[in-house]
């Protein structure tokens, strides 16, 4: 009994001894790899004898490779092409290595009109993730392509998609002997379907978009000024809101929609000038020597940036409209210029030259940190996306000027040309409703 | 030690008079270990460094430890028992395992963490095991102890030997393991390292500075039984693009041995993801 009660207690030290200690795993993941999302669009089916004007899967394939962050599957490559639930085999898509799988059937429904059933199944998952039932004209087949897209992508990423907002830019082109022809066009995020708003044969720039986007301001040269013009894009009709003399640019509606921010040099150098839309009256807001340029608001309406030559080179400067004060934001790189607050505020989105070159950089508002984010060898402003995933551009190819949408990884994802001419100084507007 | 090996077919007063002492002395130590383990609650096992005669006592017990590291394991939500568990867990000291007061409610996971819990407290834990032994040990005098471990001699230095043996084993066993845990998680870490895509949304942030957690569950097959987020990173994006890598790995590189599957605990383990690959960009 004791000798036993002994081997026990020996056997239990032992035990203690000899046997290992395993900790729980954990395993640390310091990299990764951002690859694009694989996603298959399959053709839809479409029931009618006519083809259709719009191939629906073909915008929303567009849409998402122009983000630049997915990766479409060739149809051709497709194991099966359903456009039914039934006909969906997770296991195939997977084999394809993709990720999301969009199906689609659309049939006639009475004259003109169309019977849509979408749906985004994550294969990854094996759920379906996205279901639409819709009847549409077959007039709407490009706006229900752009809605689509964004409910895809935002399912897909989190993000609101933008898909359905639109871009205003300048073409100019020659129009015999030394005139020129100048237009503002506005066209679907995709570059298509543009339209002319506004014409003349002066220089027009800086377009900007109010909040709301249901206005534009720009300036335009008349005789020997410039003025600032607001366009109501439901009416049409042009006000100009300013009739100091000199030089009048820069516009920005805040997003509340009372005031607009512009630039002026009617007195000495260019300032930066608020104009208050209830009272119609302008008040300055920055008296120095130097060039105050590119004011752009917060989201709160509260404070807005602008770039500043008051250090000695254009760096950015924030200034509380309630205070009056301001404060240099910008103490990185050579200059920093035209920046722009990121929708939610969080960041701003500017051009940073360092070692002379020229970037896209943003600034955690937050934290202060600086990160460049595309190098560019644009001239040329880009204009930011609202959900600040994507940029435009306008850049030069061959002789021309282009419209170029580059993500934020710095690649070009598509390019379009423009009807009349070259494209000058895009302006991506806010999400419209 | 080597009077210990002497052929007990001998029965020289000498060599049975060193044995004795030697004997003796190791029981004393081990008594002396015991007490002060006891009393004071030493909990680190690297204390005992005891000369193998105590391993000797092992045997006994040495039927009782193997199966009650994989047992339990087996039956629970194994889809298919592996065929060389599955001889053993017949054995009764099954509920001393499994009753150990471990903190997880997965049940399926306690077993390698029950180890070491083992380990850790033995002074309380294995109590209940061997119930008798405490108090009975405690009045022992060392006449007693003497007669005894005379009578058992024999038998003992025989089992000495075993259980030397098996400790040794058990040794390299362990050390096995441990290689393998090593290389198994490396893989894992690369096969979600490289399906880890952090959203483009996000980069206009740094977020070199964001860490979160997750917990993954997985089958003996390697198969994803469930993730899920244990610590955020506070970002939401961020965080599904986490277990977004978890979940486009499907399946996962682990050891086919379920004794090492079980013990370096891939059945439930946590992914913390870094991105030390973004920091000064």
């Amino acid at each position: 009994m004791n000798r036993r009660a002994g081997q026990a207690l020996a056997a239990l030290l032992l035990l203690a001894v000899s046997l290992p200690v395993w900790c729980d795993l954990n395993i640390v993941v310091t990299k990764g790899y951002d690859s694009k999302t694989n996603i298959a669009v399959v053709p839809f089916f479409w029931a009618g004898d006519e083809p259709l004007p719009q191939r629906i899967e073909n915008l929303i394939t567009n849409n998402l490779v122009r983000t630049g962050r997915f990766e479409p599957l060739a149809p051709a490559t497709m194991l099966s092409q359903p456009y039914r639930e039934e006909g969906v085999f997770f296991r195939d898509w997977r084999l394809l290595g993709q990720e999301y799988l969009v199906i689609g059937r659309l049939e006639p429904y009475g004259e003109s009109r169309i019977a849509a059933e979408i749906m985004l199944f994550d294969v990854v998952r094996n759920q379906r993730i996205v279901r639409v039932s819709q009847v549409i004209g077959v007039h709407q087949l490009r706006d229900f392509a752009h809605s689509l897209s964004d409910l895809f992508y935002e399912r897909i990423t989190g993000v609101r998609g933008i898909f359905s907002t639109r871009i205003a830019f300048v073409t100019r082109q020659g129009a015999g002997g030394n005139q020129l022809d100048y237009r503002i066009q506005i066209a679907d995020a995709d570059g298509q379907r543009a339209r002319t708003v506004y014409r003349s044969q002066e220089p027009i720039i800086s377009v900007t978009w109010s909040g709301d986007g249901q206005r534009i301001a720009f300036a335009n040269k008349v005789g020997d000024r410039w003025k600032i013009f607001i366009q109501n894009l439901s009416t049409g009709q042009v006000n100009s809101i300013s009739d100091a003399r000199g030089y009048t640019s820069s516009p920005a509606f805040s997003p509340d929609g009372r005031y607009l921010a512009y630039v002026s040099s009617f007195q000495n150098s260019p300032e930066i000038y608020l104009y208050d839309f209830q009272t119609d009256r302008s008040r300055r807001l920055t008296r120095n020597s130097y060039i105050d340029t590119e004011p752009s608001f917060a989201p709160d309406s509260q404070s807005l940036v602008f770039t500043s030559q008051k250090g000695g080179r254009p760096q950015i400067y924030q200034y509380d409209i309630a205070t009056g004060q301001t404060q240099r934001l910008t103490f990185e790189g050579s200059q920093n210029l035209r920046a722009r607050y990121s929708s939610d505020g969080k960041y701003l989105v500017f051009v940073h030259l360092i070692e002379g070159r020229f970037h896209i950089a943003s600034m955690d508002m937050a934290t202060r940190e600086v990160r460049v984010l595309t190098e560019t060898n644009l001239d040329e402003s880009p204009s930011v996306a609202p959900n600040g995933t994507m940029l435009v551009y306008a850049t030069q190819r061959g002789n021309r000027g282009v419209l170029a949408w580059v993500s934020l990884d710095g690649q070009v994802t598509s390019q379009m040309e423009s009807d009349f001419g070259d494209v000058l100084e895009p302006a991506w507007s806010p999400f419209l409703n | 030690m080597l009077l210990m090996k002497t052929p007990d077919t001998s029965p020289d007063n000498f060599a049975v008079g060193l044995a004795f002492i030697g004997t003796a002395l190791v029981h004393l130590l081990i008594v002396a270990l015991l007490f002060s383990n006891w009393h004071f609650g030493t909990r680190s096992p690297k204390s005992f460094e005891l000369p193998e005669p105590i391993r000797a006592e092992l045997v006994s017990i040495e039927a009782i430890t193997p199966p009650s590291a994989p047992a339990p394991a087996v039956p629970q939500s194994l889809p298919k028992p592996p065929p060389k568990t599955a001889a053993k867990p017949t054995q009764e000291p099954k509920p001393a395992v499994i009753e150990k007061p471990e903190p997880k409610a997965e049940p399926g996971v306690a077993t390698p963490s029950a180890t070491s819990t083992t380990a850790e407290s033995s002074a309380d834990t294995p109590a209940p095991a061997t119930e008798p032994s405490p108090q009975g040990e405690q009045v022992l005098s060392d006449e007693d102890l003497f007669s005894n471990l005379l009578s058992g001699l024999e038998e003992e230095e025989a089992a000495f030997d075993q259980a030397r043996q098996q400790a040794q084993q058990r040794q390299q066993r362990d050390q096995e393991i441990q290689q393998q845990v090593v290389s198994y998680s490396g893989a894992i870490r690369e096969q979600i390292s490289q399906r880890w895509s952090r959203p483009a949304e996000l980069r206009l942030m740094d977020i070199s500075r964001l860490q979160a957690t997750v917990t993954v569950e997985l089958l003996p097959t390697g198969e994803l039984l469930a993730v899920a987020l244990s610590n955020s990173s506070g970002s939401s994006s961020y965080d599904q693009s986490v277990l977004r890598a978890i979940e486009r790995v499907r399946r996962f590189t682990v050891p086919e041995d379920v004794e090492v599957f079980q013990a370096g605990g891939f059945r439930r383990f946590t992914v913390t993801f870094k991105p030390e690959d973004l920091m000064n960009l």
